[in-house]
């Protein structure tokens, strides 16, 4: 142990920022690559997929909403239970009013009058 | 300055005064901070593949609706919306739920027009043939791992049918690098989906790309047409715009991964404690230290820049390791039991490439976050032991 | 001679209104002057070290004054009393080395504050341990020294900052005869210098060294030596 520090130490700490800093500078760019091939297959197959699932067996909007606007463990017996379906609270829809605006009664622009 | 810099210095060195206690700090604050880089990365990766299946998807999705729930629509509405202003192209498409093999695994399978079928693309190995007399798939990776499923396999019906059953063969195995939401994808024709699901002339969704400009007049004018008659009883149209799906994917840090923020600032709390307790453990040596220090002529000031020094660095090393581990866990491990816990679907070792991006803005909160850790669980103590008389420190 | 540092009707009482409550001094007065020796003595638990501790400015008085150079240390900031910890050398009893430190390091840590670099800083704990007969040991750590040469790096640490009071408490009762006997020539050779000297001690040897012997009891000043 030593007042001025020791090489290994001011190494260690200055290597392993500078490695982050550089995986933080190469990973928040997308990869050319995926990106091209992720718009290849959007474009075929017309969007499918939006959310974090990978399969239609339990929350039908965490796949994709276009496929079906309502999910059945949203409207829970659980106060706040719109928050608790694992599937779909997960990462990308958390705003669940916004999904409001797929239902098929969104058409409807002006709230009723009493005449 | 130089007094400054002289005192920064013993901060520095002091890292290794007390290893034991300077790397539990580290490992707690990893603890902490790795699954949520990851988990932020795995969000950032899913949203730019969501964004891209809005950008490069049809403008408008059309499906049946009754009694508000999605329904089949017959493909006689194709002409329909074909004839409207605006409207350049109408596909239809199938997707829909399966289980296939003893494990009743799920699959989606996905029926387009044979001409919107892949040829030649990098993501596909393998592609349909022009005639067979067999039901032909495009398998996702996960699922062919699931089911040993290759190119050439053929799989016995696994469906029943008015038309009676076929069988089916693997023409193709997407790439792991495509999309995640291939992994469970059986991709055909329309035909082949449609007897499979035994739903002739019913397609799930309407695929319409439109003229610039065009897409709200368009929606309105499906909405306002007649409802389709069916032997099931009236469906009506139900449309989704492309920025109506893209208001699902909002961007503000109060919306998306709120929950997953909200317990993660209570992780980082229990943190604080652990540091806390950490510091605790080695307090009686740290505070004799402290007291020495004291008592030969060093100001409290003095102390705790010194445990200031020495906290940065530890939350400085504990952000950096835990930045190189999050992207080994996401690149190499290739997001190895944590995919499954963000995505809903995936095995335990994702069979699929997953998305994921490390941007700066989480990661420089990541390091304020483990500096306010480091910090109150360290300078705390520090601090008490700093401002007692030097002989009652020591003791 | 002027006088450097005096304690007027000093009592210190540890853990005031508590059962545990221990009157460690009581109703003390005295003073030392500039370039004298003065020892304490007495049985243990009569308050020799607490007294030190007060004349060190490392603790309070629960009552009476404290005075260097006729300024009352009960009165100053904590930062003023550091200053003045600066302009006195304390030798503890249990040498109170920093076991991760190299031995040149602890003798020097107390000037890294005082602005002096690491290079000058070395040289002088280089100097103090050849005085000291310790050169070879500049970078061992403590717990590889033996008892004696521990005692001496903390001379060297107090001596270091050229202060102008050495405090040594006990600094001979963890020592075997040869190695107290070096101290105490240390200490000798030190006092010579000017330096005055405050010792609390049981060992006739260092009781010999001082000019005034002040013998407590059960935290009173019992009797004076002159």
């Amino acid at each position: 142990m030593n007042t001025t520090i020791p090489r290994w130490i001011l190494v260690s700490v200055i290597g392993l920022t500078v490695t982050a800093s550089a995986i933080v500078l190469s990973e928040s760019r997308r990869n050319p690559v995926a990106a091209g091939q992720s718009r290849e297959f959007q474009q075929m197959l017309g969007g499918l997929g939006i959310g974090p699932a990978v399969d239609l067996s339990r929350c039908t909007l965490a796949f994709d909403p276009r496929l079906g606007p309502v999910c059945d463990s949203h409207f829970g017996p659980i106060s706040g239970g719109e928050f608790v379906c694992p599937y779909h609270a997960c990462s990308v829809f958390v705003d669940s009013p916004a999904v409001k605006v797929l239902l098929p009664w969104s058409e409807v622009t002006t709230d009723a009058t009493v005449p | 300055m130089r007094l400054f810099l002289e005192i920064a210095r013993t901060g520095f060195s002091a890292l290794c005064l007390h290893p034991v206690r300077s790397g539990v700090t580290i490992c707690v604050v990893m603890s902490i901070l790795v699954p949520y880089l990851a988990g932020v990365g795995l969000s950032h990766g899913l949203r730019d593949v969501g964004e891209d299946s809005l950008r490069f998807g049809s403008d408008l999705t059309v499906t049946g609706t009754r009694f508000g729930r999605a329904v089949p629509i017959p493909l006689s509405a194709v002409d329909a919306i074909r004839r409207l202003e605006g409207v350049i192209e109408v596909v239809p498409r199938i997707v829909g739920a399966l289980a296939l093999g003893k494990n009743r695994e799920p699959a989606v399978l996905v029926g387009l027009p044979r001409g919107r079928l892949p040829k030649d693309v990098s993501w596909v190995q393998g592609q349909f043939s022009e005639f067979s007399t067999l039901n032909e798939f495009i398998v996702g990776t996960q699922l062919a791992t699931r089911l040993s499923l290759e190119i050439g396999s053929i799989i016995p019906p696994f469906y029943r049918s008015a038309k009676g059953e076929r069988l089916s063969k693997v023409v193709g195995v997407l790439s792991p690098e495509a999309p995640l939401w291939q992994a469970n994808l059986m991709l055909t024709t329309l035909e082949t989906a449609s007897q499979v699901f035994d739903q002739p002339d019913q397609v799930t969704c309407l695929l319409v790309s439109c003229r610039p400009g065009y897409s709200d007049q368009i929606k309105t004018a499906i909405l306002r047409m007649p409802a389709l008659d069916s032997a099931q009883g009236t469906i009506r149209y139900r449309v989704a715009s492309k920025h109506e799906l893209a208001s699902l994917l909002p961007s503000g840090w109060l919306h998306r991964e709120g929950i997953f923020h909200l317990h993660f600032v209570l992780a980082f709390a229990a943190a604080i404690l652990a540091v806390l307790v950490t510091s605790g453990a080695g307090l009686s040596e740290r505070r004799r230290e402290i007291g020495i220090l004291k008592a030969t002529g060093w100001q409290t000031d003095e102390i705790l820049l010194r445990g200031v020094v020495e906290s940065v660095l530890l939350c400085l090393v504990a952000a950096s390791a835990s930045i190189v581990v999050a992207f080994v866990w996401l690149k190499w491990l290739n997001g190895l039991w944590i995919a499954s816990v963000f995505l809903s679907g995936v095995d335990a070792v994702p069979g699929f490439k997953i998305p994921f991006r490390l941007v700066p803005v989480p990661v420089l909160l990541a390091f304020v976050i483990s500096a306010i850790v480091v910090l109150s669980g360290t300078l705390y103590p520090t601090w008490r032991a700093a401002i007692v008389p030097p002989r009652d420190a020591m003791r | 001679m002027s006088v450097l540092l005096e304690i007027r009707n000093v009592s210190k009482i540890h853990r005031p209104g508590t059962r545990a409550e221990v009157r460690a001094l009581d109703d003390v007065s005295l003073s030392v002057e500039s370039g004298s020796c003065v020892a304490f003595t007495g049985p243990s638990g009569s308050g020799k070290s607490t007294l030190l501790a007060l004349l060190g400015a490392l603790e309070r008085p629960s009552h009476g004054l404290v005075l260097f150079k006729d300024r009352d240390l009960h009165k100053d900031s904590d930062a003023e009393l550091t200053r003045i910890r600066r302009k006195l050398g304390f030798i503890f009893q249990d040498f109170a080395l920093i076991p991760s430190l190299a031995v040149w390091e602890n003798i020097t840590y107390p000037l890294i504050p005082r602005g002096m670099s690491a290079g000058k800083r070395l040289t002088l704990a280089q100097s103090l341990l050849d005085d000291l007969g310790l050169s070879d040991k500049t970078y061992e750590r403590p717990q590889q020294l033996s008892g004696g040469e521990q005692q001496r790096v903390a001379i060297a640490r107090a001596l270091a900052g050229r202060p102008e009071v050495i405090l040594a408490d006990e600094a001979t009762s963890n020592l075997d005869d040869a190695a107290a006997l070096e101290l105490m020539a240390v200490l000798k050779k030190t006092h010579a210098a000017g330096t005055t000297l405050i010792l609390s001690t049981h060992d006739p040897r260092m009781l010999a060294m001082a000019e005034t012997v002040y013998r407590l009891n059960a935290g009173r000043l019992v009797a004076t030596n002159c």
